[in-house]
């Protein structure tokens, strides 16, 4: 067996949680952030409210991310944070997908 | 659903849109580069030194503004973000503000060169070769804003920076052979950018509508 199948075999352990396109495109802005509000979550990946809220839902139940309710003036503010387990998804979803898809050619 | 595919598309778009989208940035480079094109007439009002003391107020009370006004109009409408501060980061706001405070300094010495200076006196007119400064501001400008241009994928900064250098060359030509105190040709580059960041501030506020509800 190559080092090509062990890479392979990997892609089918590759968590769920973070391999779907709308979570995964919220976790990627994450990553690239410090914090960000829903407003600009909203904004950045054009997800509907119900689709973003019920995504974060999933996401903070697993522990990948953050959510602090707070006000802005008088107008209520939700604060999204990656937490360092989510950080931690995010690089080894990177890795497995890097070394799985990165030899391919079309 | 956008077509965000990789972490730099991703790192662009965070900036695109924290920074370049409602035109306030644009606004604040065309007011800098009016400001500037009146730098002689100033200076013979007020010295060198209160010339210069005038052109770093003005500059304060423009990047505050700029700031109050993101804060009023954009940040409700696009969402608060606080940048991640990754060595990485650091490094290219470092070499970032490390080129701007260049390309300023180069173009304030342009300012200050001996036939800038002497504005009484129309100096006499000169080749190619006495413009040296001026073509190193036209290929420093032209290469910062191009650079910027290229990371962001923000095509209009391209035409900014060598329209700014090339006004900047054409400003000095006319100063040296018809005596022009008022540089016309960066006036009118700035007035561009200024019209062209009012325009994105339009379509910005038509795109991005006030939420009447923050979640």
């Amino acid at each position: 067996m190559g080092e090509f199948d062990s890479d392979l075999r990997e892609l089918g352990e590759v968590d769920r949680l973070v391999h779907e396109p709308a979570r995964l495109m919220i976790l990627m802005v994450l990553y690239n952030v410090d914090s960000a509000d829903f407003t600009f979550l909203t904004n950045v990946t054009e997800l509907t409210d119900g689709n973003l809220s019920s995504h974060l839902s999933k996401l903070e139940a697993a522990g990948y991310v953050e959510i602090e309710k707070g006000y802005a003036g008088k107008k209520p503010r939700t604060t999204l944070r990656l937490t360092e387990t989510g950080r931690q998804a995010v690089d080894a979803y990177r890795s497995t997908m890097g070394k799985a898809l990165g030899n391919l050619k079309g | 659903m956008s077509e965000l595919t990789d972490f730099r598309q991703i790192q662009r778009r965070i900036t695109q849109l924290t920074t370049f989208e409602d035109g306030f940035w644009d606004m604040l480079l065309g007011a800098i580069f009016i400001h500037l094109s009146s730098y002689n007439l100033t200076r013979e009002l007020l010295g060198p030194g209160g010339n210069l003391v005038l052109y770093f107020v003005v500059l304060g009370l423009l990047v505050t503004a700029q700031l109050v006004l993101r804060n009023l109009v954009s940040v409700p409408r696009i969402g608060h973000v606080k940048a991640r501060r990754s060595p990485k980061m650091l490094l290219v706001l470092a070499l970032t503000a490390g080129m701007v405070l260049v390309t300023f300094g180069v173009l304030l010495l342009t300012f200050l060169s001996p036939g800038a200076v002497q504005t009484q006196v129309p100096p006499e007119p000169s080749g190619p070769r006495g413009y040296l400064v001026e073509f190193i501001v036209l290929l420093a400008m032209g290469g910062l804003f191009s650079l910027m241009g290229y990371l962001f994928q923000v095509r209009r900064l391209y035409l900014y920076g060598w329209m700014l250098g090339t006004a900047n060359l054409a400003s000095i030509y006319m100063e040296h052979n018809y005596g022009w105190t008022f540089l016309l040709p960066l006036a009118i580059a700035g007035g561009v950018i200024l019209l062209i960041g009012f325009l994105r501030l339009v379509r910005f506020l038509q795109a991005y509508p006030l939420r009447l509800e923050q979640r």
